[in-house]
């Protein structure tokens, strides 16, 4: 696998998070987040910004309080305090709580599955448009959905998977119906 | 802040539940059997910390549980049961008592450093066991932890019997260790031993790696959620087999403590269920160190004042036995998820009158005796 010139071989999770790649994963609350932690430390819960944010084997309270007030601040986490139990907070919010962190440091490849799922019409416009900067910003994103109108309104390119096969690319200005057939593996673009 | 303190106070609420009930349905117990509660609790209290000397006996009496108690806690945290800190206590003085055969003469301020990490890796080792069954082939920790309790037993009955048995051949016993192998007595006339000073240390050892650290926080993350933990990019077996292995020595430390603090030598029998009770003292420590050190100074307090129970109020000393029993037994109905919830939204509701309830309590427990 290439990234950005450098070749990533035999990628485990934490290389992956060093080369720059950030997950915002399809179930938050089993796969993003870490619920009995509270806020300001799911905000850290990635190998990478534990060693970005200080050197040595030390973690001080204090570097990680002011990370976490910034992070909560930047992405407008509704929270009383950075110390609260993560499981406190809305769905809406616990998902901003996982992209403060996947979009902490400037990634470059972002993969986001179902990032706006059970989330209300606020929060769906709040993640689309994290998303988006990130790309103004140059990184590459990878969105997985199951949700067809946000895939046509964010995507510049898209691919569907039927039966194991990867299709595409297609222009999201395509016809529907073409987007349709090709899901369902009727049509195989040229 | 003050949100915070409050959602901190709440894990304090279980353990206090626990034990105002435990206490409440032993005194029941005494009341129907005809027996004078108050003069069993205040025999019990007098027994456990009456003068100097037994509250001396409560402290050693706490030191094997508080090593153990850390040692339990610490894997709870990451999520791993460590049942087998018998087992690693037994080994860490087993290994002491044998290593204590090769340092006569020697001075006490290299051999008391050698013993102690040699229980030390001897508790660990034992406990890498359980770990490399579990991350290699997915064997349950509980149950191997177990088994290998089984085998340490079995392994000290035969070196007493066998290899480290006494010089004079009588008793199913290893020799007395060697001056330059036992910890110093702090105040000469009681038992009190360097070891419990130390294990104070390691308290703060232990907040300090869990909460300071990034290793800790690794360790932490693993516990709380292990497929987040792995998204984060955290080797999640790593941070098993090294809660398991510092679990372990922790526990072997308590066994070579033991050993060198008090008892001197190993024997049959030698440990009475201390890695056992250790599971009840950080469950009711809520798994954090300062939580667990008063917990073993409660059950260190039980175990001190058993005594002078039998004696002056007649009353079997197994009693406090029921009394260890009966607080974890209630922990673990107050503790559970929906309890947690339950206490939690009780607070918020009826912050005034718990508070007020806290403040009382003592003044009217006070007031009976």
């Amino acid at each position: 696998m290439w990234l950005h010139h450098q070749r990533v071989t035999a990628p485990t999770p934490a290389s992956l998070r060093t080369a720059g790649v950030s997950l915002i994963p399809q179930d938050r609350r089993k796969e993003g987040l870490a619920l009995p932690f509270t806020i300001e430390e799911n905000l850290l819960l990635s190998t990478h910004l534990l060693d970005t944010l200080t050197s040595g084997c030390l973690l001080p309270p204090s570097a990680v309080r002011r990370f976490a007030t910034a992070q909560i601040d930047r992405f407008s986490i509704r929270t009383p305090s950075p110390t609260q139990p993560v499981s406190a907070l809305s769905c809406g919010n616990q998902q901003r709580v996982v992209i403060a962190r996947e979009l902490a440091f400037a990634p470059q490849l972002i993969v986001a599955a179902n990032p706006s799922r059970g989330l209300d019409v606020g929060a769906t416009r709040y993640v689309h448009q994290a998303l988006l900067e990130c790309c103004q910003h140059g990184a590459g994103v990878v969105l997985i959905s199951t949700d067809l109108e946000e895939v046509l309104t964010l995507s510049h390119r898209i691919y569907t998977l039927y039966q194991g096969q990867l299709l595409g690319p297609i222009e999201p200005t395509a016809a529907r119906a073409q987007i349709g057939r090709m899901m369902t593996g009727a049509w195989v673009p040229p | 802040m003050g949100t915070t303190l409050a959602a901190r106070a709440v894990v304090l609420v279980p353990p206090f539940l626990a034990l105002v009930s435990a206490f409440a349905v032993v005194t029941l117990g005494l009341w129907l059997t005809g027996v004078d509660a108050v003069q069993v609790f205040s025999a019990l209290l007098a027994g456990a910390g009456g003068d100097q000397y037994r509250l001396s006996e409560t402290l050693v009496k706490a030191c094997p549980l508080l090593y153990t108690g850390l040692a339990v806690a610490l894997s709870l945290h990451a999520g791993v049961w460590n049942i087998g800190a018998e087992g690693q206590f037994l080994l860490g003085a087993l290994a002491t008592a044998w290593v204590g055969r090769y340092l006569t003469g020697l001075s006490p301020v290299l051999g008391l450093p050698l013993t102690c990490s040699v229980a030390l890796v001897a508790g660990s080792a034992w406990a890498l066991c359980a770990a490399l069954l579990k991350t290699k082939r997915g064997v349950n920790e509980v149950i191997s932890t177990i088994m290998l309790n089984f085998i340490a037993a079995g392994l000290v009955s035969y070196c007493v019997h066998g290899p480290l048995m006494e010089a004079g051949g009588q008793y199913p016993q290893t020799d007395l260790l060697p001056e330059s192998a036992q910890l110093p007595r702090l105040l000469p006339p009681t038992r009190l031993h360097l070891g419990v000073p130390l294990a104070l240390v390691f308290a703060v050892g232990v907040w300090f790696f869990l909460f300071r650290t990034k290793a800790g926080f690794k360790l932490r993350a693993t516990g709380a959620n292990a497929i987040a933990a792995r998204f984060a990019g955290i080797r999640v077996d790593h941070q098993l087999t090294l809660a398991l292995v510092l679990s372990g020595a922790l526990a072997g430390l308590a066994g070579g403590i033991e050993v060198s603090g008090v008892t001197q030598r190993v024997y049959e029998k030698f440990s009475p269920g201390y890695g056992y009770t250790a599971i009840a003292v950080a469950l009711v420590g809520q798994r954090s160190p300062l939580g667990v050190v008063l917990a073993a100074l409660f059950f260190g307090a039980l175990d001190a004042g058993s005594g002078t129970v039998q004696r002056v109020a007649g009353v079997s000393s197994v009693l406090v036995s029921v009394i260890q029993a009966t607080v974890v037994f209630f922990l673990a109905a107050y503790s559970t998820e929906t309890g947690h919830q339950f206490w939690q939204r009780r607070y918020e509701n009826r912050k005034p009158v718990l508070m007020l309830a806290c403040c009382l309590l003592p003044l009217a427990c006070s007031a009976l005796s």
